[in-house]
């Protein structure tokens, strides 16, 4: 059956998904134009500037403006996208489980677990994807923009460059380590899905507040927000006086990656059992 | 005949001064078109909700088919809740096979047949049909599976009175035999000729279970008019 919750998850979540991969590209497409509009014609504005006549300036200030504002609708649709993706998936869960559709999800022949598992999967991917949308986007924008002024070879050199220095100041030689690799990315893959649970469970324990269930939703919330922070302070406090060898950054990060996801997936799988029994145990629709 | 639902003991309560249902035990049999009858309030649809799991009794023991209130006993209820329980942006086509995935026991042909003959389009959207159709949409999901129990609350309270003619036709016609039907509604005169039994609630509490013939014996009153009497202002 988890099959099946799946299969109609997705049916009814792509669209939402494809439209605000949709947005991006267009977002994208938008803030190049802007930007190469801006880089490659500011010659030509200041030309147009010295002619001293007030209508071409007005016009050279408009299309200024209109590059300007392309880039600033780039950057607004970027921020927004995954927020919005986020915010969609919780509605939708909260819409058919705790609404009137609830009655529908609720009377299926399936486990709680099947469920709540099949809007976590559906939802989690949908979040990977649209995070793997905004690195294309951006990395898109700054191959676009860049590659008009610098030229292809300059820009991949550049990137090398930093990504060269990147790695040396965050990992120092602890790039080869293939197990931070790992846990960094694990962590990667594994958050957008984490975030869910949080977020669902969230709302499924809210329930169990009568008079205030969305309300009480928003507080058990910002509540995980809450000791998910005070135990990486803890776990962080207790890594940096426990380390003391010479290469004490680069085991410190490789603690805190392997120690954050731990924290995580182990108060995910609290969340998770708490739901399960206001599902399985405490479950009172309107 | 043996019971195909058991209840022992049943208690549930929204606020702490007030139970929804009050210790309530009762054995249904199969195979019987049983009224759930009662004023506003009396606790008719939290009963019908605790028989299909959306709420949890806060004590006591339901059974269907012997099987304690889980997703085993979902497979065997058919449920038609008191609203509109279908996303308004979803056509009737899809929710057929939606259904027909989920419900072993679903005849998607019949319900097809059925909606073609009431000239409702599948391809429609929910949101298009008119209240009375939306009914009969519901409707016609629910009894288009061949289910062990079908639960309808309030199947034909806020339809005219040429829906309510079908809509309790279509009960009569299509329910399986061996099954039970328990009709949850205050709007007696309108199901009375349907009904094997009857269940009377009041304040959360069972106040009678017998049949509706013994009523009529007994009384010689029809279900409607001992209604009156039992729940008189």
């Amino acid at each position: 059956m988890l099959g099946k919750l799946m299969k109609y998850e997705w049916k009814e979540t792509w669209k939402a998904g494809v439209g605000v991969l949709f947005a991006m590209a267009a977002a994208t497409l938008l803030g190049w134009l802007g930007m190469g509009g801006l880089l490659s014609n500011s010659d030509k504005m200041e030309n147009l500037y010295s002619y001293g006549s007030e209508t071409l300036e007005f016009g050279a200030a408009m299309m200024q403006m209109a590059g300007v504002f392309s880039i600033l609708l780039f950057t607004m649709v970027l921020m927004f996208s995954v927020f919005f993706m986020l915010i969609y998936l919780i509605v939708r869960y909260y819409k058919t489980m705790f609404s009137d559709e609830g009655y529908l999800t609720h009377t299926l022949p399936v486990q709680k677990w099947e469920i709540f598992l099949s809007k976590v999967l559906v939802g989690g991917f949908w979040l990977i994807i649209v995070y793997i949308g905004l690195m294309a986007s951006i990395f898109g924008f700054v191959i676009l923009a860049a590659g008009t002024e610098l030229g292809m070879a300059e820009l991949l050199e550049g990137m090398k460059e930093i990504g060269r220095a990147f790695s040396q100041v965050l990992y120092g030689t602890a790039l080869d380590d293939g197990l931070l690799m790992l846990g960094t990315i694990l962590y990667m893959i594994l958050s957008p899905f984490l975030v869910l649970v949080f977020a669902y469970g969230s709302f499924t324990i809210g329930q169990l507040c009568h008079g205030a269930r969305v309300f009480m939703g928003f507080v058990v919330y910002f509540g995980i927000g809450v000791i998910q922070y005070i135990l990486q302070i803890v776990m962080k406090a207790c890594l940096v006086a426990g380390i003391s060898s010479d290469n004490a950054f680069s085991r410190y990060l490789y603690l805190n990656v392997y120690g954050r996801l731990i924290l995580s997936v182990g108060l995910a799988v609290g969340i998770y059992l708490w739901s399960m029994h206001v599902l399985n145990k405490k479950l009172n629709l309107k | 005949m043996s019971d195909l639902v058991e209840i022992y003991g049943v208690s549930k309560s929204y606020t702490s001064r007030y139970a929804a249902v009050n210790n309530v035990s009762i054995k249904l049999p199969a195979g019987k078109i049983i009224g759930l009858l009662g004023p506003n309030g009396s606790g008719k649809t939290t009963m019908i909700k605790l028989m299909n799991g959306l709420l949890t009794p806060d004590q006591g023991i339901i059974k269907i088919g012997s099987v304690e209130v889980g997703p085993q006993t979902k497979s065997m209820v058919a449920y038609l809740p008191d609203k509109t329980y279908l996303a308004g942006n979803k056509r009737i086509r899809n929710i057929l096979d939606y259904f027909a995935d989920f419900y072993e026991d679903f005849s998607k042909e019949k319900a097809l047949e059925m909606l073609s003959k009431l000239g409702i389009d599948p391809s429609a959207r929910m949101d298009t049909l008119s209240k009375g159709n939306k009914e009969k949409v519901q409707l016609i999901l629910v009894m288009c599976r061949k289910a062990k129990l079908y639960l309808l609350d309030e199947p034909i309270a806020g339809v005219d009175p040429a829906a309510r003619d079908y809509i309790l036709q279509t009960i009569l016609t299509c329910y399986n035999p061996e099954a039970s039907v328990i009709i949850s509604t205050h709007l007696i005169s309108d199901v009375e000729q349907v009904l094997d039994e009857v269940i009377f609630m009041k304040n959360g509490h069972l106040v009678l279970y017998t049949s509706a013939e013994n009523i009529r014996e007994q009384h010689g009153k029809s279900v409607d008019a001992y209604f009156r009497e039992v729940f008189k202002c």
